[in-house]
């Protein structure tokens, strides 16, 4: 990766960097988007239902949750309501975001926001917190963002016309790469011990709580593992004062 | 036209603007929010606690409808391709080797599981 002159990089470089760095995430949700075609082909849903939903709603799990609850005869209401509950996450990104953004005028907030995914925000926020000053990184953002939802409207697209015609393709267990791409995304955050900590807490408190309704176990998983993560930062940094002072004295 | 597809019309519109909504509403806010240092160091965690959240259950919990179960034996795949990703990952930090070699070492235990 050219990384020693970005700083200088123009908007347009921003933008191609970004929609490469996205490549595997774009490998861990292909699958995805064709099982979701196949799916959505025989579920209780019309082709333009499914199209319009990858192409407006954009939220895998909250995409599929739906086909569930449409064969189960879910009413509107409840459909909309578990797709605000699913999405809450989003929020958590929308946040997190927020700092960097700033400077952007509404429009460019409104489309990075249309396109926030969990793919998106993680290859996002890393370039975000490169500690060089190019004003283009929303640039490269818009990459990201691009490639991935491109990729997400063809895998639909592939689902929804060839997918029944490769056999048993739901059996395969391709929904697996989405796990080893994410664990390739926390890898590098493992630098100390707060984010084992919250690492750790989150996975375990996910395990427990999975029985929870609407993913929510997801959200409590989320706040439990990052409070931890920040408790083991307070009592660390109250250690190492400590030590500091004990040294000086 | 079909009363599924205005169904569908209405579906869709809603649960885009349910999402957008989410997504967008603090960022279009974020010139008037100023965040509190605890909260800004608080969001650094928020992106590898969503991740390990999300796919725990994905490796260990098996879901038939709307029932919920633990089952090993069903998991053991998964495990393996878990632990090759994550020692992968530690190794290379190269994300298309973890995705490439996770996925590999996952087929190759179910596919002798079947044997």
């Amino acid at each position: 990766m050219k990384v020693a002159n970005s700083s200088l990089s123009s908007p347009q470089q921003e933008f191609w960097r970004g929609a490469r760095a996205e490549i595997p995430m774009v490998i861990g949700a292909t699958p995805f988007g064709i099982i979701f075609g196949t799916l959505a082909a025989d579920a209780d849903l019309s082709l333009l239902g499914a199209l319009g939903m990858s192409a407006l709603v954009f939220a895998g799990s909250a995409q599929f949750i739906a086909l569930g609850l449409l064969n189960n005869g879910a009413s509107l209401g409840i459909l909309f309501l578990t797709t605000g509950i699913v999405n809450l996450r989003h929020l958590l990104y929308s946040v997190s975001l927020l700092p960097h953004v700033k400077s952007l005028n509404q429009g460019w907030k409104s489309v990075l926001g249309f396109w926030l995914t969990d793919e998106t925000f993680v290859v996002a926020i890393q370039r975000y917190q490169q500690p060089d000053h190019s004003p283009h990184k929303a640039w490269y953002h818009l990459g990201a963002s691009l490639s991935l939802y491109v990729s997400w409207q063809l895998s639909t697209w592939v689902g929804l016309t060839v997918g029944n015609g490769i056999p048993a393709l739901t059996d395969w267990g391709l929904e697996f790469a989405v796990v080893v791409t994410f664990i390739g995304m926390i890898m590098p955050y493992l630098q100390s011990w707060s984010m084992g900590t919250t690492v750790l807490v989150a996975g375990i408190v996910a395990f427990l709580a999975n029985g929870i309704p609407h993913q929510l176990g997801l959200i409590v998983a989320a706040l439990t593992g990052i409070l931890a993560g920040l408790i083991t930062d307070y009592w660390g940094s109250r250690l190492s004062i400590k030590k500091g002072t004990s040294i000086d004295a | 036209m079909p009363s599924l597809v205005w169904r569908d019309i209405f579906l869709v519109l809603g649960m885009a603007l349910i999402t957008f909504g989410i997504r967008t509403i603090p960022l279009l806010l974020s010139h008037r929010l100023e965040l509190p240092q605890f909260l800004l160091k608080a969001l650094n965690y928020v992106p590898p606690a969503i991740l390990i959240a999300i796919i725990v259950p994905m490796v260990l919990i098996r879901q038939e409808g709307s029932h919920f179960s633990i089952d090993l034996a069903s998991s053991q795949g998964r495990l393996m391709g878990t632990l090759v990703a994550s020692l992968v990952a530690w190794k290379t930090q190269n994300l298309i080797l973890t995705i490439g070699l996770g996925m590999v070492s996952f087929w190759l235990w179910q596919g002798l599981l079947k044997l």
